[in-house]
């Protein structure tokens, strides 16, 4: 505290009169002061001006006030009685302070003159008649009081102490149970606010607000029903033509019919057996990506171009960020077994070869994950190489799992009713719920047109007020997908556990319809909350409207993965199986960087990840977002390789340069480092950052040299790569494998399989028959 | 040996007023006021600190401080609805000025003046709106703020004379014109 200035005389003599003014002069020097004052007029009129003043102030200031803002509430004050264990006098009821005084006096009084060497048993006893007299008063007091304003049952001594936390705990239940559409038990918590705190207007207003909603809701229920009969009418109206789906997806222009070739086909009747389907004519090369989806609806899939080969001596670098989601192969599936051919721009090759677990080593020295880099020749073409570039990552027992704080948040909107929808959603859940362990905590959020809490943070040690909220949910509303999120990252926060697990899980059939609609304001949103350590994952159900594009977008942005979940095996895999992966991440932008050789190498593809690459200065900038390894997850890239030498295919020349020399057609021996004559293939880097903390990343290098070996003689994870690289080439109708057909990717999986404990490759090889199918592939046409 | 009931008593009647203003005026909310001076007593009944009336005033207003900032840290925990917010924004108070012109001038009037509060340095206005706002007497002040009691008659003189000069600056100015201080 600051030593004010020395005081001025002025200075002196006006605090010294503002402590007349306000009756706080010291009890020393009233009566002189107060002389003196009434001698001098010039101070007896500055006096009397200050004190008007402080008079106008205090009078201004506490009109502010509300009336009884300076007394404790009624309730209040029995509390604290009871508390210390007497009921007092009130204070309104002053007058009878003097009477049960005196009563005490005179107790005193006579018991004094009885007896002088009192022993301490008879004070006792005096002690206790001086109170029985004042509470026999007090009581009589009060009921006059009861009269005129009966008092609510009191409350029992035991909750007495906290009655504002448990009005404010009923209040929640109540608000928690309006939420749930339980109007019943809504009213019933908000009676009992009422009956601990009678002038509660929240608990009354709220009362309100459930008698509305009952009655709103029979009103949006009648005007629901009739639409509905509206639209199923409507719809059996609408024909479907071939190529102009009612689709909206991001592809641009429509594919290039030949408006000639439409004319002159002729329909086989066969071929409307199912109007939903669009048929191609049979000349036509269906070989766009930009194609749309072949269900009558607006689930829609972003395409890009294939990566295409490129030369070492125009990009010797080549980079990218991993991908663990998973969704594409889930979605192809899919349409396998509805008897559809997959949407083109649905098929991502990173997401196929990496729904298989890999058992390729564990890391051993403590770092998160294993590199490997393995060769041998590619199936469809025996005189490029394929390199197999995968990390594995480190396991982590069940019990090492950090304890979590996970938010459930859960699209209940009118789109989500059907059976593969919100029912399956609910299955998942349970699920998910069956894994974690009593220290766990989960909270429950749904949106739909609004917000709403249906479950704040409750230890999994209550399982069952978990389950029980998971099976109230019910479908219903538009879809406000930033509310419902934002909703969600504060009670993530509001829960946080440092060095815990902390995710919000987002199951959704990516209906963003109401609220913002903006991916750009998304995704920053996101972002925002991960680098608080709150991390996004996203699973997507449903067939129909399923915004693949804006779900895979925000799991990136949140750094969790994205499964689609299209059974219940499936949502065993992704929740079960997978738990401590999609739940653990064990490192997080993790980039993978490849230099090739140009003595041995003339150009390569990076088959995939077409969505994931990065510029090559992004490898080393920390700041860059990448994607993230979740505990025993694998990750696997495909390189296809043109080895250097006369065999090499000539790709098309660039044209001489008009203003530079023109760069010689190899690098010229003297741009080769010496490592170039070591016969080395190419590097592999991978970069990843520690997912807590800010410590900078951290580099893996390995160098890999040609063994020479055939496909054939390659290890089986290579080759079961491969069979499922080549399943989304046919999927995708690359350009780039003209040679390859169905029976070589049956002859790669079969030999590839191994032991399959949980039957997924079995099952992709059951896709392999249904996916030739239906997409026969450019050797047979 | 006083009894609890009557120490719990004889404190309600000397500090009652003092701790809710001094609560309001540091949070401005009267439902967290009123609850931060319940948590204070039952704290006093739990701790009983000795010493006589007068002496109690810092524990008081500490235990005060703190049960403020405990309140606040819950709220904020759970962001939901507080019944007791709902209750204060309904209780507003009705209006005893008798015609609207003098209800208006009355009002900027008191506006004015607490915006010319507000431009004091920190602790003259705590100290003005305990005085004024409240009614502390200086040695609550002093209690509850931490300073001396002369410290307080020293620093209170000052803020008001502040605020005369301003209030002296509104007088003469024509009305229409906003004063800003």
């Amino acid at each position: 505290m600051k030593t004010p200035p020395e005081p001025t005389a002025a200075q002196q003599s006006t605090a010294r009169l503002t402590a007349w003014a306000l009756a706080e002069l010291p009890a020393s020097s009233p009566s002189d002061f107060e002389s003196k004052l009434l001698a001098d007029p010039d101070l007896k009129t500055e006096a009397e001006a200050l004190r008007d003043f402080c008079n106008v102030l205090g009078a201004e200031l506490s009109s502010t006030l509300p009336s009884g803002a300076l007394e404790l509430p009624a309730a209040a004050r029995r509390q604290l009685e009871m508390a210390a264990g007497t009921p007092a006098p009130r204070r309104t009821l002053l007058w009878l302070l003097p009477l049960s005084v005196a009563a005490c006096f005179a107790f005193l009084l006579i018991g004094h003159r009885a007896a002088t060497g009192k022993t301490a048993e008879k004070q006792q006893a005096e002690r206790t008649a001086k109170i029985a007299e004042a509470e026999t008063r007090v009581r009589a007091a009060l009921s006059v009081e009861n009269a005129k304003n009966p008092d609510p049952p009191k409350p029992s001594p035991n909750l007495a102490v906290n009655q504002s936390e448990e009005v404010r705990r009923l209040y929640k239940m109540g608000e928690g149970y309006f939420d749930l559409g339980e109007f019943q038990n809504a009213e019933e918590h908000f009676n009992k606010v009422l009956a601990l705190d009678p002038t509660n207007p929240a608990a009354r207003r709220a009362l309100e607000k459930t008698a509305r909603e009952v009655n709103n809701y029979y009103q949006a229920a009648n005007d629901h029903t009739r639409l509905k009969m509206l639209n199923d009418v409507d719809s059996l109206w609408v024909t479907p033509l071939p190529g102009i789906q009612g689709s909206e997806s991001k592809n641009d222009s429509a594919p290039s019919l030949q408006k000639q070739e439409v004319a002159d086909w002729e329909p086989h009747p066969d071929q409307f057996s199912d109007l939903n389907r669009p048929v191609y004519p049979p000349g036509l090369q269906v070989a766009e990506k930009n194609l749309p989806d072949s269900t009558s609806s607006a689930a829609t899939y972003r395409g890009l171009p294939e990566n295409s080969f490129v030369t070492v001596k125009n990009q010797p670098l080549s980079t990218f960020s991993i991908d663990v989601d998973t969704a594409s192969y889930a979605i192809a599936r899919r349409y396998l077994y509805q008897g559809e051919r997959p949407p083109v721009a649905s098929v991502r090759l990173e997401e196929m070869i990496n729904y298989f677990p890999m058992d390729d080593a564990a890391p051993v020295d403590g770092k998160p994950f294993a590199l490997h880099v393995e060769s041998a020749s590619a199936p469809w073409q025996t005189e490029h190489r394929l390199v197999r570039v995968a990390l594995k990552g480190r396991a982590m027992p069940a019990g090492e799992r950090p304890a979590a704080r996970l938010v459930f948040l859960v699209d209940t909107s009118g789109s989500m009713e059907q059976s593969n929808k919100l029912p399956l959603v609910q299955q998942t859940l349970q699920l998910l719920l069956a894994q974690l362990a009593p220290a766990d905590h989960v909270a429950l959020v749904t949106y739909a047109g609004e917000s709403r809490v249906v479950l704040p943070s409750t230890p999994v040690s209550e399982r069952s007020v978990i389950s029980a909220a998971i099976d109230s949910l019910s479908s219903g509303g538009g879809t406000n997908g930033s509310g419902g999120i934002n909703a969600a990252y504060e009670l993530a926060r509001s829960s946080f556990l440092p060095a815990g697990v902390n995710r919000v899980i987002l199951a959704t059939d990516g209906d963003f319809n109401v609220g913002v609609t903006d991916e750009a304001e998304l995704k920053s949103l996101i972002t925002r909350e991960a680098k608080s350590g709150v991390y996004l994952s996203v699973l997507g159900f449903g067939s129909d409207n399923l915004k693949d594009t804006t779900a895979e977008l925000l799991a990136d942005a949140g750094n969790g993965n994205y499964a689609y979940i299209d059974s219940l095996s499936e949502a065993r895999r992704a929740l079960v199986t997978q738990l401590q992966g999609t739940l653990t991440t064990i490192a997080r932008d993790v980039k993978i960087q490849v230099e090739f050789n140009p003595a041995q190498v003339a150009s390569y593809r990076l088959l995939g990840y077409e969505n994931r690459a990065l510029a090559n200065q992004d490898f080393n900038d920390d700041t860059r977002d990448a994607g993230e390894i979740g505990a025993g997850h694998s990750v696997t890239a495909l390189y296809e390789i043109v080895p250097a030498g006369p065999a090499a295919p000539s790709l098309p020349a660039t044209d001489p340069l008009k203003y530079q020399a023109n760069p010689p057609a190899l690098p010229a021996p003297a741009n080769l480092t010496p490592q170039a004559t070591t016969g080395e293939l190419l590097t592999v880097k991978v970069r990843y950052q520690l997912p807590e903390g800010k410590a900078p990343s951290q580099l893996i290098e390995v160098a890999l040299k040609d063994s020479g070996n055939t496909w054939e003689q390659a290890s089986a994870n290579f080759r079961w790569t491969a069979a499922v690289a080549g399943y989304a080439l046919l999927l995708a109708n690359s350009q780039h494998a003209p040679s390859l057909t169905w029976d070589t990717v049956r002859t790669l999986a079969g030999g590839a399989k191994g032991p399959d404990p949980e039957g997924f490759r079995g099952e992709f090889l059951q896709l392999i028959g249904k996916a030739a199918g239906v997409a026969p592939g450019p050797a047979h046409q | 040996m006083p009894s609890p009931a009557d120490r719990l008593s004889s404190v309600l009647r000397r500090y009652e007023r003092p701790l809710l203003g001094y609560a309001f005026v540091r949070c401005g909310d009267h439902g967290l006021a009123q609850d931060a001076v319940q948590e204070t007593l039952q704290r006093f009944l739990r701790h009983a600190p000795s010493g006589d009336l007068e002496s109690l005033a810092p524990w008081l207003f500490t235990t005060c401080r703190h049960a403020l900032t405990d309140l606040h840290r819950k709220a904020n925990r759970h962001p939901l609805a507080d019944p007791r917010a709902d209750a204060n924004a309904a209780s507003e108070p009705l209006s005893t000025s008798p015609s609207p012109d003098e209800a208006l001038e009355a009002k900027e009037t008191a506006h004015f003046l607490l915006r010319c509060i507000a431009a004091l340095p920190d602790i003259q206005q705590e100290i003005v709106r305990l005085k004024f706002e409240t009614g502390l007497t200086y040695r609550d002040i002093a209690a509850a703020t931490g300073l001396t009691i002369a410290n307080t008659g020293w620093l209170l003189p000052q803020a008001v004379a502040t605020l005369r000069a301003d209030w002296q600056r509104l007088e003469s100015a024509p009305p229409t014109i906003s004063v800003s201080c």
